[in-house]
């Protein structure tokens, strides 16, 4: 085991190998005060990579509801659970937010790599606690998500006996996108027996090498977040591949510029901002204040890591969903969630304006800036001040041309009838 | 025991875990909703619709759960604040909530 920082976490952590950073990072942030489940980005994943004969029950992206569902079948319930055997009662956080090193505090309890060392399975020693899906959690993703009164009466997954009935949920849910979170520390890669993942340095995206592969699931049981599909056709792993020939400036649309994945330009609820991130020597973010990912996440610090506790520095972030209550929020994006909400429940003005750049354009982002507009009213948010600016904000690319331009009080156009579908 | 046969002690037999709280987030969620779709610049008619469509069952939840008088108030509110203007008179006081 080598010793290295987690910014996530605040401290130094366990990890089987050495820290070695890309030299830009993959990251994206998805805004969940958004997502209506539509399943679009979905879609656009599987009509694009998995298609094909092997790959029924693999979706590299999803979205799930929250907190019914999951995919596979309960995988953060299972995950948390097997820590909390682990640490009963341990996994805890204190210590003052510093920013950059420590932007929420300090994590006392054990990550998934600290475990593994104490832990031994069934199957015997791990690199990072996990468990093994079984098939059937892989094979029907969002079953009874959205009815949560259960399967009718007779149908297979049918729990109703008799008279009895599962009650009809009354309360509070939401959807959680997710994808491959291109971790720093990917559990994945720790775990892999042959080697066959690795981390490109170019962008830190996390690919399984399929020649190398065996497909002995080592990568399964161990990511946390459970983004490894085995495919029994080849017999080999399979995982989101970030777009890779987008983000590397490949796709004719982007002109040479580098283009979000296809999930994230399909998102028709412009809940999706995908980017690359510079670190420091030390694994922490360059700063780059007007990249608008590191100002979401280090500035305004409304973007949170989801279950940073696992120990793998994912790099997607979520503005958490501002209705769920909070004891829910903290356990899945840890103690930054309240700040995060307060923040976003009365947005300042550079906020407001960089919100506008969710969606825009397939290309990525590099650097906005902001052209000041006339206040257009005040008002009291939540019992707080807000004045609205009708501000202009301009997004560049990677080469700094001029990719988006937009106000906060933007026009919406709709399309005549007779264009509805078209392209 | 049967694969089948429900086990109300094993939380992870069913779709439906047991949850910290019971509390109803559903006003929230709607304001937070009719918010979003604001700054998109949906006027409160295609909002309303949004509601309306049972694809979309988060909104349509609501609207089956608490009457349209509800979600027709509560999109004046959120727009009266925002300044934004809507095509039905803003109501009063809400709806009451119909008894579960």
């Amino acid at each position: 085991m080598s010793t290295v920082f987690n910014w996530q976490l605040g401290r130094d952590m366990e990890y089987p190998y050495e820290a070695a950073y890309p030299d830009r990072q993959f990251a994206f942030v998805f805004n969940l005060n958004r997502c209506i489940g539509c399943q679009s980005c979905t879609m656009a994943c599987k009509s694009t990579w998995t298609f094909s004969k092997g790959q029924e029950a693999m979706w590299w992206n999803n979205v799930e509801t929250k907190p019914y569902g999951g995919y596979p079948h309960h995988w953060d319930v299972k995950i948390l659970d097997l820590l909390n055997q682990a640490n009963p009662g341990g996994q805890t956080w204190n210590g003052e937010p510093r920013p950059l090193k420590a932007p929420y505090g300090r994590f006392h309890g054990k990550t998934i790599f600290e475990v593994a060392k104490t832990h031994v399975s069934p199957e015997g020693a791990q690199r990072a606690l996990g468990y093994l899906p079984a098939d059937e959690d892989w094979a029907a993703p969002n079953r009874f998500e959205d009815n949560p009164a259960g399967a009718p009466p007779g149908s297979p997954g049918d729990y109703t006996r008799g008279d009895a009935r599962l009650p009809e949920h009354r309360t509070w849910f939401f959807y959680l996108a997710r994808l491959c979170n291109h971790c720093t520390y990917p559990a994945c890669l720790a775990a892999c027996p042959r080697n066959a993942i690795y981390k490109r340095p170019e962008d830190g995206i996390v690919l399984v090498d399929q020649e190398r592969c065996r497909g002995y699931r080592k990568c399964m049981e161990a990511c946390p977040y459970k983004k490894t599909h085995y495919r029994g056709t080849t017999r080999t792993t399979e995982k989101c591949i970030g777009c890779f020939p987008r983000v590397e400036g490949r796709d004719p649309q982007g002109r040479g510029l580098p283009m979000q994945t296809r999930c994230m330009a399909a998102c028709i609820g412009h809940i999706r901002l995908q980017g690359l991130v510079q670190f420091n020597p030390d694994g922490t973010w360059r700063e780059d204040r007007y990249n608008p990912l590191y100002y979401l996440v280090h500035i305004a610090q409304v973007a949170l890591p989801l279950y940073l506790q696992f120990g793998t520095e994912p790099n997607g972030y979520y503005i958490p969903p501002r209705w769920v209550p909070r004891p829910y929020l903290r356990q899945m994006f840890g103690p930054g969630v309240d700040a995060a909400i307060e923040k976003y429940l009365v947005p300042d003005r550079e906020l407001l304006a960089v919100l506008q750049l969710f969606g825009k354009d397939a290309r990525m982002c590099f650097r906005y800036e902001i052209r000041p507009g006339p206040k257009v009213f005040e008002t009291t948010l939540h019992g707080r001040k807000f004045e609205l600016y009708n501000d202009t904000i301009i997004g560049y690319g990677a080469d700094g041309t001029k990719i988006i331009e937009t106000t906060v009080e933007e026009p919406l156009h709709l399309r005549p009838e007779q264009h509805a579908n078209s392209i | 025991m049967p694969k089948h046969e429900t086990d109300p002690d094993d939380p992870l037999e069913l779709c439906g875990v047991g949850l910290l709280t019971h509390e109803d987030t559903s006003e929230a969620m709607t304001e937070c909703f009719i918010e979003e779709f604001l700054r998109l610049g949906y006027d409160a008619e295609r909002l309303l619709a949004l509601f309306r469509n049972p694809f979309y069952t988060g909104v349509y939840m609501v609207l089956q759960d608490r009457g349209e008088a509800f979600v027709r108030h509560k999109i004046a509110e959120v727009f009266s604040r925002w300044h934004r203007p809507v095509p039905w008179a803003t109501a009063a006081s809400p709806p009451e909530k119909p008894a579960a």
